[in-house]
């Protein structure tokens, strides 16, 4: 069935840390993103929005990112793994919008310089994800080991992230399609 | 009687009531009693896909 208008799928990178690997891996899977059609993507930076320290929770944020929180039909966030959950700056901007991410679709993309490839910072996202109203798919990309994926430009030096990225991408899809009839279509 | 469509705050479009949400926090007077929050109805509009909110009546 073809969209009335294309989905909204931001990537959030999620960490402002100097020298972040996490970026090379937002920027491929936004690339990816970008070639899927009838997508339209946007690459957004938590250390790049403005941010209230002497405040948080919903409607504290930052007008752009809160607006694209609304377009979204679905997020793809970018966490690195910090002591086995995701950066502080990540959550506190999560926690900044709340109507905007009910019954949106919400994929992880795990980063951890050791082997595990992130998979804490899934586990213990999980539920922060569920409570702001957002629905969690079954595939994430773990990128374990993650100067060994990318070298120090952020050029890809293992391919097989692409296929693993493309099923990601595939479930993502499937499920902003179906959450966006949900929203629009079937009432409570 | 049942409450009026939500009307889009956007395109001015009739929204669909798509959840309910409870949001706990100090919402004074609206805090349901039962629950020990405020409840939320989420909506959407079918013709923009913009999101709004209203506390339950």
């Amino acid at each position: 069935m073809a969209e009335p208008r294309p989905l909204s799928i931001p990537v959030i990178l999620g960490t402002a840390r100097k020298g972040r690997m996490s970026a090379h891996a937002a920027r491929l899977v936004h690339g990816e993103l970008q070639k899927r059609e009838g997508v339209s993507t946007e690459l957004i930076d938590v250390g790049s929005l403005s941010h209230m320290l002497d405040d948080n929770g919903q409607g504290t944020g930052d007008p752009a990112f809160a607006a694209s929180m609304n377009r979204a039909d679905a997020i793809v966030l970018v966490a690195p793994e910090y002591n086995h959950a995701m950066p502080g700056l990540l959550k506190h901007v999560l926690d900044s919008c709340l109507q905007e991410y009910i019954h949106k679709a919400a994929g992880i993309v795990a980063v951890s310089a050791g082997p595990f490839g992130g998979t804490r910072v899934i586990e213990t996202s999980l539920p922060v994800l569920r409570e702001l109203g957002l629905v969690t798919i079954f595939w994430d990309v773990n990128f374990g080991s993650v100067d060994k994926v990318f070298d120090e430009k952020g050029a890809l030096l293992d391919q097989s992230f692409i296929r693993r990225t493309g099923k990601f991408l595939g479930e993502l899809i499937w499920m902003a399609k179906t959450l966006r009839y949900g929203r629009e279509n079937i009432a409570v | 009687m049942a409450p009026s469509p939500m009307r889009c705050p956007e395109c001015g479009g009739t929204m669909n009531q798509h959840a309910e949400k409870i949001v706990y926090g100090s919402h004074g007077a609206r805090i349901d009693p039962d629950l020990g929050g405020v409840i939320e109805e989420m909506h959407a509009c079918p013709q923009c896909g913009y999101v709004a909110s209203r506390p339950a009546t």
